[in-house]
């Protein structure tokens, strides 16, 4: 079955813990969806951009990942970057420079990573040639240890800077009270998608349906988002098949739905996620402040620790382990993203640590190229799940 | 560096880089409190110091490479779990610690009390530095300096200069001592002065034929790493100099017919700098210069050395931890590159696409459309790797760089 082209939908039915096609939502169609009502898009270089001061200033905010299904090919991003860099660069890069990037009113970048700090340039440029007059914004997100050295200053200069070139910009005012009531609508999606997480790991929701939610939120307004939200957790249901081999999976991205769906075909209820795109997103919501620098000056020294923000090396080996211990899982499954090395750099000790443990891991890695065929991951998968149930046997005897 | 025998400058080299390491082993055999930076962590603050040396673990590396011992490093890296996807640099440091430094030609690097790692050049140095941070259990400082899109902001060099402060009272409490001023910017003076002469030996690529080669400059580069702030720097780049000049008088040239004046950028790639520059040499084609050094004691957009008004060091350093081209966004790295072009009298240009850095490759797909289109010169892109010989093909790059020069020569005919 070709589940990239998959129209099965689950709208209305329930989610009895089974597994059930999603109807693959497209970025694009979201995006343009958006226009048509009158929105104003702006898009998002990922990990974590100021979303709830975009949406405040009357600018729906795009984060440009899961983009796996938009993109036919690179044939675009390819005259720019080679192939070692990394899949989410290279796809946001296609679609930026595609005509889908016609629909954006403004870009907005930050210091994300080695590859994205240097993208900024090469859109602007080729939007140049192209005649497309789209504004990029970029901040600098401090990187300095919390513990040696105090940023907040800086944070709060840096987004007071942004805010007055997007009022100049779009000819708009930033509104305190506005930006008090965008926070505290995001606060309570994220509290929602906390709420579809531990129904997910009581296998009353399945993971595959929460992370098409999830992701489909990066292109909707934080209201149509709850609504979707709150349709997810209606769905929840006791589950019909029991999933006994608990695991956390970590990455940037979650694997594609068809591995997913493998993954707990296999038996595997997903207790947690250690994922880019979804906790260390939804993990941590920043008390509601009508002060956008001191919002965003708590959020990134606080926000669920994530490899990219360099500060938090320390507090993410712990974050991890604590969500396994607290999780009580069988095992680990990492879903690496081509080539980052981000997370490259982090596994061995992870990995070290786990066999210390005793917790049985899985090494998955996923690029531009893993849209279908994914039978070698599913063989491993299945090992994987094997090699569990021994463990488990071994360990209760 | 196409010469056997090792020329004064390279015999002066030598003894400065053993005497180097050895200095650092025995000063931190004997307490010397000890930091491994990245190169662009201004080692002056450590002069400061009575009694603090440091190591660097990619200058290290790429001696490593340069001995031809970087594949044998990476490989032992590679079997603890790290992904050859990963910088061939951090491959080879951390190989090298799996059995104390073993194979090193330095005896490695002495263990650190302190790792300071630097974003702008790479981030993932902050990464491969908390790999250090957690198997020796040392603290790791993080100096963070905003990329620049255009010449660094008062606001950014305000930024920079409280982390210094910040890491100087860091190694105050660390290691007991205490931070003098005075000793700190007569570093800061040496360092200048080196920069000085650093570019007054570069400007001889001017020559034609050059008595300057880009392989010259690799090699040399290396004191500006781990002597920074010693009187030693200018001493050095003056005998290279002056070397230099008296080749010229002589005719003692490094390629002699210079048919073809070409320009690099990216790293160089140490495992290949004897053979690439005697195979080049034998085609008529001198690599006259390269950004990896042209870079040095310059700042964003120009390869003009940047000319310190000898006041403040500290708002001097800070300017200088953009002295390099990682830290610039793509239209500066232009601006740069096009300057010295334009000075040296360049052919064609070889993209070094390298695999262990993407910082310095990302954006050279661009850069060769536009240098190519502004100066109506072929530029062509090779593919590298910096310190991992196994990603490189010789006869691979050399079929591009023969049609490099093959184009050049059809230019001229037209």
């Amino acid at each position: 079955m070709d589940f990239v082209k998959a129209e099965l939908s689950a709208d209305g039915g329930l989610d009895n813990g089974k597994v059930i096609l999603m109807k693959e939502k497209s970025v694009e169609n979201q995006i343009e969806k958006l226009k048509k009502s009158g929105e104003k898009v702006i898009g998002c270089f990922p990990l974590y951009p100021p979303v709830e001061l975009f949406a405040s200033m009357g600018l729906v905010p795009a984060v440009l990942w899961n983009l796996k299904k938009d993109v036919e090919n690179l044939s675009l991003s390819d005259l720019h970057l080679q192939s070692y860099a990394c899949s989410i660069a290279r796809e946001m890069l296609e679609f930026i420079l595609s005509d889908k990037g016609d629909m954006f009113d403004a870009l907005f970048a930050y210091n994300a990573c080695d590859t994205l700090r240097n993208l900024p340039e090469i859109v602007v440029s080729a939007n140049k040639k192209a005649k497309r007059d789209i504004p990029l914004f970029n901040i600098h997100i401090p990187q300095v240890n919390r513990q040696f050295s105090d940023p907040s200053q800086y944070i709060e200069n840096e987004i007071d800077s942004l805010i007055k070139k997007i009022e100049a910009h779009f000819d708009t005012a930033f509104s305190e009270d506005t930006f008090t009531e965008t926070a505290t609508a995001y606060s309570l999606m994220r509290n929602l998608i906390q709420e579809a997480e531990i129904l997910v790991s009581k296998g009353k929701l399945s993971f595959l349906s929460f992370c098409e939610t999830v992701l489909s939120g990066y292109t909707a307004s934080a209201k149509e988002q709850i609504d979707n939200l709150h349709k997810l957790i209606s769905k929840a249901s006791d589950p019909v098949i029991k999933r006994k081999k608990k695991i956390i999976i970590s990455g940037i991205m979650p694997p594609p739905l068809p591995v997913i769906e493998k993954i707990e075909d296999s038996g595997f209820l997903i207790a947690s996620n250690d994922i880019a795109s979804l906790k260390r997103t939804y993990g941590y919501s920043p008390a509601v402040t009508d002060n956008p620098g001191k919002y965003y000056a708590d959020l990134y020294e606080n926000s669920f620790p994530c490899t990219t923000l360099l500060y938090q090396g320390d507090k993410r080996i712990k974050a991890f382990f604590d969500l396994i211990y607290l999780s009580e899982v069988d095992g680990v499954i990492f879903a690496g993203e081509k080539f980052c090395e981000y997370e490259y750099f982090e596994f061995p000790y992870l990995e070290k640590e786990l066999k210390k443990r005793g917790i049985p891991y899985l090494n998955l890695e996923f690029g531009t190229d893993d849209r279908e065929n994914f039978e070698s991951h599913f063989t491993r998968i299945e090992a994987f799940a094997e090699m569990i149930s021994m463990h488990a046997v071994k360990t209760n005897f | 560096m196409s010469e056997k025998v090792k020329s004064m400058a390279g015999k002066n080299l030598s003894k400065l880089m053993i005497k180097g390491y050895m200095d650092l082993h025995e000063k931190a055999a004997k307490g010397a409190f000890c930091v491994w930076i990245a190169i662009n962590v201004p080692a002056e603050i450590f002069a400061g110091f009575d009694n603090v040396v440091y190591g660097v673990p990619e200058s290290h590396a790429a001696m490593c490479a340069g001995k031809g011992i970087g594949v044998l490093q990476c490989e032992k890296a590679e079997n603890t779990g790290y992904s050859q996807d990963l910088c061939s640099y951090a491959r080879i440091d951390i190989g090298n610690l799996t059995d104390g430094s073993k194979d090193s030609p330095s005896f490695g690097l002495p263990k650190p009390d302190l790792v300071v790692s630097n974003n702008n050049n790479c981030a993932l140095i902050s990464k491969w530095f908390d790999v250090h941070h957690r198997e020796m259990d040392i603290p790791h400082f993080i100096m963070d300096i905003p990329f620049c899109y255009e010449p660094q902001k008062q606001k950014n060099q305000s930024y920079i200069i409280s982390q210094i402060k910040d890491l100087i009272s860091l190694i105050e409490k660390l290691s007991g001592q205490k931070f003098n001023f005075d000793k700190f910017e007569k570093a800061v003076f040496h360092s200048w002065e080196g920069f000085c002469e650093w570019k007054n030996f570069l400007e001889l690529a001017k020559e034609k034929p050059s008595p300057v080669t880009a392989f010259d400059s690799f090699v040399h580069m290396a004191p500006f790493l781990t002597l920074r702030g010693t009187p030693v720097l200018k001493e050095h780049f003056k005998i290279l100099a002056e070397e230099a000049r008296q080749n010229i008088k002589t005719g003692n040239l490094p390629v002699k017919k210079e048919k073809y004046r070409l320009f690099w950028d990216n790293i160089a790639p140490w495992h290949q700098l004897g053979k690439m520059s005697k195979r080049l040499s034998q085609m008529g084609a001198n690599i006259v210069g390269a950004s990896y050094t042209s870079c040095m004691g310059t700042v964003e957009g120009s390869f003009e050395l940047y000319k310190w008004d000898e006041k403040d060091p500290f708002e001097y350093i800070a300017r200088m931890m953009n002295s390099y081209m990682c830290p610039h966004g793509m239209e500066l790295r232009y601006s740069s590159m096009k300057g010295v072009i334009e000075k040296l009298g360049i052919d064609g240009v070889i993209f070094a696409s390298n695999r262990s850095c993407k910082p310095y490759s990302i954006t050279q797909m661009d850069q060769q459309k536009r240098i190519s289109d502004y100066f109506g010169i072929p530029a062509v892109m090779i593919d590298v790797d910096h310190a991992d010989a196994r990603k490189y093909s010789e006869e691979n790059a050399f079929m591009r760089i023969g049609a490099l020069l093959e184009t050049i020569d059809s230019k001229r005919k037209n």
